[in-house]
């Protein structure tokens, strides 16, 4: 069984709650709108946002313009995170305005990393998908007719995180070969990344340079690492493998904070949503307020039947629930 | 022996087929849009073919393909295959919003660094310069590259006053521009100069920061 296959609204709820959550921090914490004091001739628009005249990014970069559009995103994004309706039209909105949130900031780089892509992703991917069903301050609904569509979200935004997660790990291999474990590579990414700048300013990544046994170390979870993330989509399918997962890969976004002074927080997050059972067990943990969905041992519920859901005009008869394949598609 | 080969190359074959024209697809895309493709690029695209093959084996995941509605269904291939392609097409100023997944990946990286140490008034206080203060990008580091490339497109810093090349004069401009920013910012505490140093850690020999190499290379007086 795939994680996230029997999603309730409420899991998707709790995924929308964390993505517009993490994007209403990330919006507080670094200002867009005061980028506007940077040069406009130091920006530079990648992909198909270069096609826009360099006239337009001139109007878009004004102090009032990015002032304007901060404001109405963070409000938006504040809006989402609570479950406001009507959902998706005004998800779509908040997916343009954070796409070119994301290359204002970038543009002024003068290259593209992947840095918060992954939540960029998950931004543009929940619109397609009613999230605002459960876990909001709106009504809760339940689509009886397509109860797969729950899943579907979390699993689309999961997939595509483990995809990243895959391919980095690949690249990895591809590129370095077996002597970027081998070799010193890991030492001087640590030892470098303690001494430049940081806002951290940690200086742990400097003791395998002078502590060969921590050296050693460093290597094989080097190594570890990259085997985890190569295997990322897999952990969607087993439990086993997932814990595994979650020792490996959350030790490493929080080592390297202290080793690196890199802290992916938005990934901790996302993985905390995405790659645990978290988000389904608290639907769990409360079946009197939730629909009974497929795969689970929570009480059918008919409508009206003391769930909040019963009044949604989606509400229908309870269906077979023992049959995955025997459900409505 | 000829016939467990092939047995094995038609077990392939079926293990293969299900993905290879999704597969296919990303491929052809990335090298039609990548400007890049390598040795690498194959490792990797063979890579993801054994890794889709491999995933779709899963009785779960095909459980899960299989309920969703056609259009969810091309929501997500479409998802993802925009990230392979991403991958496969190795420029990211190309593929944005999709760049590539590279972070860490080389097995000789450089052991150098550049650091940029302003001098704040009243005070004389000697510190990094903060960028975030003057720059508040999601990614400082991110930010700073800019000024690393153009440190490292000057051919030499030894060039006789009044012949600045002119990836110097851009350097100046640039580094000027974000020091009045920053003393707008804070006009209590301006900066007066950032100078730029290039550290070199010596990976083996390493005996304490004070092993590190440090070359100074440029000091740039904000203007008044």
């Amino acid at each position: 069984m795939m994680l996230h296959a029997n999603a309730s609204p409420r899991a998707l709820g709790i995924a929308r709650f964390a993505i517009y959550g993490t994007w209403v921090i990330v919006l507080l914490l670094r200002p867009t709108y005061r980028l506007a004091d940077l040069p406009t001739e130091w920006f530079k628009p990648f992909g198909p946002l270069a096609l826009i005249p360099q006239d337009v990014w001139g109007l878009w970069l004004r102090h009032d313009v990015l002032l304007v559009s901060h404001v109405v995103l963070l409000t938006l994004c504040a809006m989402l995170a609570i479950g406001v309706r009507p959902f998706r039209p005004l998800a779509a909105l908040a997916a343009v305005l954070l796409f070119m949130s994301d290359m204002t900031d970038k543009g002024f780089n003068g290259f593209a990393n992947h840095a918060q892509m992954a939540l960029l992703y998950a931004a543009w991917i929940l619109p397609f998908f009613p999230a605002a069903d459960g876990f909001g301050v709106a009504r809760p609904r339940y689509r009886e007719s397509t109860p797969w569509i729950y899943g579907a979200g979390m699993a689309t935004i999961a997939g595509c995180m483990a995809t990243a997660y895959s391919i980095l790990g690949i690249r990895r291999f591809a590129d370095g070969g077996i002597e970027i474990f081998t070799g010193d590579a890991i030492l001087v990414y640590l030892s470098t990344k303690s001494l430049e700048y940081s806002h951290y300013n940690f200086e742990y990544g400097l003791l395998p340079m002078t502590i060969p046994a921590l050296a050693a170390l460093m290597k094989l979870g080097f190594f570890l690492v990259t085997l985890a993330e190569v295997a990322t989509p897999f952990v969607l399918f087993s439990s086993r493998l997932r814990r595994v997962w979650l020792i490996v890969i959350g030790s490493f976004h929080i080592a390297t904070i202290f080793t690196m002074n890199i802290f992916f927080w938005e990934n901790l997050v996302l993985m905390l949503v995405f790659f645990t059972g978290l988000a389904d067990a608290a639907w769990r943990s409360r079946p009197a307020r939730e629909p009974a969905t497929a795969g689970s041992s929570a009480p059918q519920l008919r409508c009206g039947q003391g769930s909040s859901y019963g009044h949604s005009t989606h509400c229908s008869q309870p269906k077979s629930t023992t049959n995955h394949r025997e459900r409505p598609t | 022996m000829m016939k467990a080969f092939r047995n094995l190359i038609r077990w392939l074959g079926d293990v293969l087929r299900p993905v290879f024209p999704y597969w296919l697809l990303i491929v052809v895309a990335g090298f039609a849009i990548g400007p890049h493709p390598g040795k690498r690029t194959a490792l990797e695209c063979f890579a993801f073919l054994i890794l889709l093959a491999a995933l779709w084996r899963i009785p779960g995941l095909r459980l899960f393909i299989t309920r969703l509605s056609r259009g969810y269904r091309a929501l997500l291939l479409t998802a993802i295959g925009l990230i392979l392609i991403g991958q496969v097409v190795g420029s990211n100023r190309t593929s944005y919003p999709f760049p590539q997944w590279n972070m860490y990946t080389g097995a000789d990286p450089p052991n150098t660094y550049y650091e940029y140490t302003g001098v704040f008034t009243p005070t004389g206080e000697t510190a990094q310069f903060p960028f975030h203060e003057a720059a508040p990008n999601r990614s400082t580091r991110a930010f700073m590259a800019r000024f690393n490339s153009l440190v490292e497109s000057v051919e030499s810093f030894d060039a006789p006053a009044g012949a600045d090349t002119p990836a110097i004069d851009s350097l100046r401009k640039d580094l000027r521009t974000l020091m009045r920013i920053y003393n707008t910012r804070h006009p209590h505490t301006p900066v007066r100069s950032i100078a730029i140093a290039r550290h070199t850690i010596p990976v083996s020999g390493y005996d304490g920061k004070g092993s590190v190499e440090i070359v100074p290379l440029i000091r740039v007086e904000a203007t008044p």
